[in-house]
């Protein structure tokens, strides 16, 4: 068993299915050497199309030299194009495009100065050692740049081509030029096989195959001579390199079937020759790279055969890329008239040309004017007869017929299913065909219908992963913004629960107090006062209910205790702002007397709303109020207790009465002491601040009232003594607050200490220090009203400020009492 | 008698064996999901439009799983409507779209008319528009499914529908053949 390189060696052919023997007609152009014909006025230079990353690198007006580039490119596909004369570029727009749809695509328009200058990196030929000494990359970059494009037809971008990521073994060069008409390649090889065979010597340098075979058909035997002499010539080895001439058969030139012929080996289904480790070039494009590699000159003109009998000077021409044909055919002789059709291509698999102002590309090796004895009158298709030539005939092993079905009846994934995209449209079963039909047609729409659908179902996969993706974003940000606002809650409620809320009831207290000082500054009207005891009366009833429903829902002892306690608070300070401003009434000016009878109503309001069972026996105000708390507070007590099945519930009011006796003798003396802090405290801070605005007044004595809060000072006795007569009502106001604070506390103290309130019930006991609480307070707040009124009667100012910064307090006690409530709802 | 209680027993034992089989089965080899969904909307183009009267192409796929109507997708004309025909073993009907909707068209922004307004990049299904505040906004065409539904939150209406004009990637070939297979060999060349 002989390997693939003997047999290569030895000379040995394989054969391939089908195949067909058209009429040659290539001695119409084969005679006369390569010419050139005058240069045209114009140049079209389509550039690239859209999905390659490129851009224009010249502007219209711009002149260009021979061989620039007219665009820049990234990437690895990147294929540049190039002027093929210099000039100016005249314009960039749409134009016809050489391709048998005839659409208009973007080009650039050169017009021709016919100076021929060229472009500086140009450089006379160098030497072949200089050459060796390149390294593969700037060979690639050489070719790459100088847009060197697969000249057989396909116009794939060689230097793609010769990187192929498996190791090439036998390199082919394809010379078999097998379609009918064409003769470019047969002459470039009898004149230029030099130049064809240095460009192989490069590519071998790049790849190093094992075996380099030059396959030309028999019907070109002066080709296959030159190109026998040239290798002979060159560095090649002589055991590498061999010229092998196979028998003439269309389409032993494709590239799959050349392969086959030269090896025996099938390229498999959707792969490419590299992955045999074979690699086909065609002669044209050999030449193209030892004009790049030795002289870096671009791929700016090629070998055209323009022939067919309508053609006067038929023959091969170098042709600069860009030429539009319309200019060819005036050079050439051309006797047809404007509608005979021109072929782009060979007459097998070429195109008609839609419109002749298109021009010359890169993969354009011939063009073909028939005659209409050359082409008879489009014959009517027949149907099919199912004679089984075509599938005699085709090269590919397909089955002509079952595709022309499918396709016919456009069930084209059937007609995939046939393989069609195998088809290499080489026109062999429409040769055949007896009954006429179009079959390569038919392919070729079937086929772009797939590449279509193929391509809108990449698409539609696409832009499903970016609807999905988008999805999952927008989903993702709404997380993220409810994360957000989730923490900011409970950092706010953090807040809250944390020493913040205390400087935030603080600065509510000051904006308060300054608002009062304006106030009763301005004008001191009734209205205002009104509304601050309307406030401080919606407050206090607020805090009663939200401890009412404490109560009502955790019923454990100590949290009723801790409400009942708040809730004190909050009443006894709303008390303790009436009596700082009854004083009022007393000074000689009628407008605060007003004011102060404003309050006074607004009091007996809140009384007749608070105690709703009044006793009408009371005589002041306080009393009725303290009374109407007790009365209220002993029914909830008992209700309480009656919900408990407590039967101890008659022993509550007793307890009322005895319970302050004992608390109010500890609570004497602590005053007291309490007291005598205050006043040295006060006295302090009154000598410190006597210079101050009154307004800022306002901001320290409030300070100073929840310093005095915070101490627990207990006392107000005393307070009237100071010098500074402008605290004292407000450090009376906190000072009552605290003093019912300590008050509830003791209570509570004492109602864990006391056996008999245990017996009572748990309830009983808060409720007395409550009780106790309001009456002391009361009584005391009276006391401080009375003295104010004494020593400064013009003060009653500051007693309003007092009693909106007392305000502020029980609202900052609301705040917290319902704090704790929440904390032991928690 | 014995017989009797012997062939229900014998029976019984079958019955909860095989049972006990099916059992098994249909745990082990559960199928998650709906294979007919995966397939419907796999022929669906994607456009996520909402022409059909379904928020996306997914939700549409599970409601002709479901039994809804195969012809109410316009974006994917004809040719999908068949498919699905196929796929659910009913028969084609006509597109509830008329025919100048099933016409391919993408979205193009007169760009010098856009205010940077960011409406239309939120309505967009597929992210197929690009532009920022205050700044000029493009559809980037190649991604656009031609759903329509840009048009309609532009403020401006500086948002067109445009045909997709034939180029030479997505032409389709012609039978326009080249009669030259007439040639003979006695022809003159």
């Amino acid at each position: 068993m002989l390997t693939l390189f003997e047999q290569i060696d030895k000379g040995t052919l394989w054969k391939i299915p089908g195949g067909i023997h058209p009429p040659e007609c290539k001695t119409l152009s084969s005679h006369s050497a390569i010419a050139r014909l005058a240069p045209a006025d114009h140049y079209i230079i389509p550039v690239p199309q859209a999905g390659d990353a490129y851009s224009l690198t010249v502007d219209v007006g711009q002149n260009v030299l021979k061989g620039q580039a007219l665009t820049h490119g990234e990437g690895f596909r990147y294929l540049p194009v190039h002027t093929p004369v210099s000039g100016k570029v005249i314009a960039i727009e749409e134009r016809p495009s050489n391709h048998a749809s005839g659409l208009p695509v973007l080009s650039c328009v050169i017009e021709n100065d016919k100076q021929d200058t060229l472009v500086s990196s140009i450089h006379p030929r160098l030497d072949p050692s200089d050459v060796v000494k390149m390294d593969n990359e700037a060979i690639l970059s050489r070719i790459q740049q100088a847009g060197i494009a697969g000249l057989g037809g396909a116009a794939f971008p060689t230097h793609i081509k010769l990187k192929p990521v498996s190791e090439i073994e036998l390199l082919i060069i394809n010379g078999v030029e097998c379609e009918p008409f064409i003769t470019s390649d047969d002459r470039l090889m009898q004149e230029h096989c030099d130049e064809i065979v240095s460009g192989i010597t490069i590519i071998h340098q790049l790849l190093s195959p094992k075996r380099i075979v030059i396959a030309i058909e028999d019907n070109k035997p002066q080709a296959s001579e030159q190109m026998r002499h040239a290798l002979n010539r060159s560095t090649l080895p002589s055991d590498l390199a061999k010229v092998t001439v196979i028998p003439t058969l269309y389409p032993s030139g494709g590239e799959k079937q050349l392969i086959q012929i030269l090896t025996g080996q099938e390229v498999p289904s959707g792969s490419i020759p590299a992955q045999l480790g074979i690699l086909v070039q065609n002669v044209g494009t050999a030449y193209a790279i030892d004009q790049a590699v030795y002289c870096n000159m671009p791929l700016i003109e090629r070998v055209v055969t323009l022939t067919g009998s309508h053609v006067g000077q038929a023959g091969n021409y170098w042709l600069p890329i860009g030429t539009p044909i319309d200019d060819l055919l005036g050079k050439t002789q051309y006797l047809g008239n404007d509608d005979d059709p021109l072929i782009i291509g060979g007459p097998m698999m070429g195109y008609m040309l839609p419109n002749r102002h298109a021009p010359v590309l890169k993969g354009t090796n011939c063009v073909l004017m028939p005659t209409q004895q050359e082409i008879a009158p489009e014959r009517k298709e027949q149907p099919c007869i199912r004679c089984g030539e075509c599938a005699v005939a085709c090269p590919a092993q397909l089955l002509p017929q079952q595709l022309f079905w499918h396709a016919k009846a456009q069930e084209y994934d059937k007609a995939a299913g046939y393989n069609l995209r195998d088809c290499i449209e080489c026109g062999c079963c429409s040769y055949v065909c007896p009954s006429d039909i179009p079959l390569v047609e038919y392919y070729r729409v079937a086929k772009s219908a797939l590449k279509v659908e193929a391509e809108e179902k990449k698409q539609a996969e696409l832009a499903k992963q970016r609807f999905d993706s988008r999805t999952l974003r927008l989903e993702e940000e709404k997380r993220a913004r409810e994360e957000k606002a989730k923490q900011a809650a409970n950092k706010r409620k953090a807040a809250m629960s944390n020493n913040d809320k205390d400087a935030v009831a603080e600065a509510m207290a000051r904006i308060k107090a300054k608002k009062a000082a304006t106030q009763t500054e301005n004008v001191s009207d009734a209205p205002q006062d009104k509304v601050a005891a309307a406030i401080a009366r919606a407050k206090a009833k607020k805090q009663t209910k939200t401890v009412e429903q404490t109560e009502n829902s955790v019923p454990t002892q100590q949290e009723k205790v801790a409400a009942a306690v708040a809730r004190a608070k909050a009443k006894k300070l709303a008390q303790s702002i009436a009596p700082v401003k009854e004083p009022a009434t007393e000074t000689p000016d009628p407008r605060e007397e007003k004011v102060a009878a404003a309050i006074a109503r607004a009091k007996a309001k809140k009384a007749q709303q608070t105690a709703t069972n009044e006793e009408p026996g009371l005589t002041t105000q306080q009393e009725k109020v303290a009374a109407a708390i007790a009365r209220a507070k002993a029914k909830k007590a008992a209700k309480a207790k009656e919900s408990r099945n407590s039967d101890a519930c008659d022993a509550a009011a007793p307890v009322l009465d005895a319970q302050p006796e004992t608390i109010s003798a500890d609570e004497a003396k602590k005053a007291k002491i309490a007291a005598a802090v205050a006043k040295a405290k006060a006295k302090k801070r009154a000598q410190a601040q006597s210079a101050d605005a009154d307004s800022a007044n306002a901001e320290t004595s409030h300070t100073s009232a929840l310093t005095a809060h915070c101490a627990t000072d207990g006392s107000s006795a005393d307070i009237s003594l100071t010098p500074a007569q402008q605290k004292q009502a407000k450090i009376a106001a906190a000072v009552a607050k605290a003093k019912a604070k300590k008050l509830a506390q003791q209570s509570l103290t004492n109602q864990e200490h006391a056996p008999t309130e245990a017996s009572i019930g748990p309830d009983s006991a808060p409720e007395d220090g409550v009780t106790l609480a309001d009456a002391k307070s009361q009584k005391s707040a009276t006391s401080e009203a009375d003295e104010a009124q004494i020593a400064s009667p013009a003060e009653i100012k500051k007693a309003k400020i007092a009693a909106a910064v007392a305000k502020a307090k029980a609202k900052k006690l609301t705040q917290e009492s319902m704090l704790t409530n929440d904390q032991n709802k928690d | 008698m014995i017989e009797i209680f012997i062939a229900i027993g014998l029976l019984s034992v079958l019955a909860l064996v095989f049972g006990a089989l099916l059992g098994f089965a249909a745990e082990k080899f559960k199928v998650e999901g709906d294979p007919i969904v995966e397939q419907a909307e796999a022929l669906l183009p994607q456009t996520q439009c909402g022409q059909c009267g379904y928020p996306g192409c997914r939700p549409y796929a599970e409601a002709i799983a479901n039994g809804e109507k195969i012809n109410k997708c316009p974006p994917g004309g004809t040719a999908t409507m068949e498919k699905l025909a196929q796929l659910m073993g009913v028969d084609p009907e006509p597109l509830t779209a008329t025919a100048e909707t099933q016409i391919k068209k993408v979205a193009y922004i007169r760009e010098d008319e856009c205010i940077g307004c960011t409406k239309c990049i939120q309505a967009c299904p597929v992210d197929a528009i690009l532009g920022t505040g205050k700044q000029m906004h493009t559809v980037i065409t190649d991604y656009c499914t031609g759903c329509d539904l840009c048009v309609e939150p532009c403020p401006v209406d500086c948002i067109d529908m445009l045909p997709v004009g034939q180029t030479v990637q997505n032409w389709n070939w012609k039978l326009n053949a080249i009669p030259v297979i007439n040639l003979s060999e006695d022809a003159k060349c």
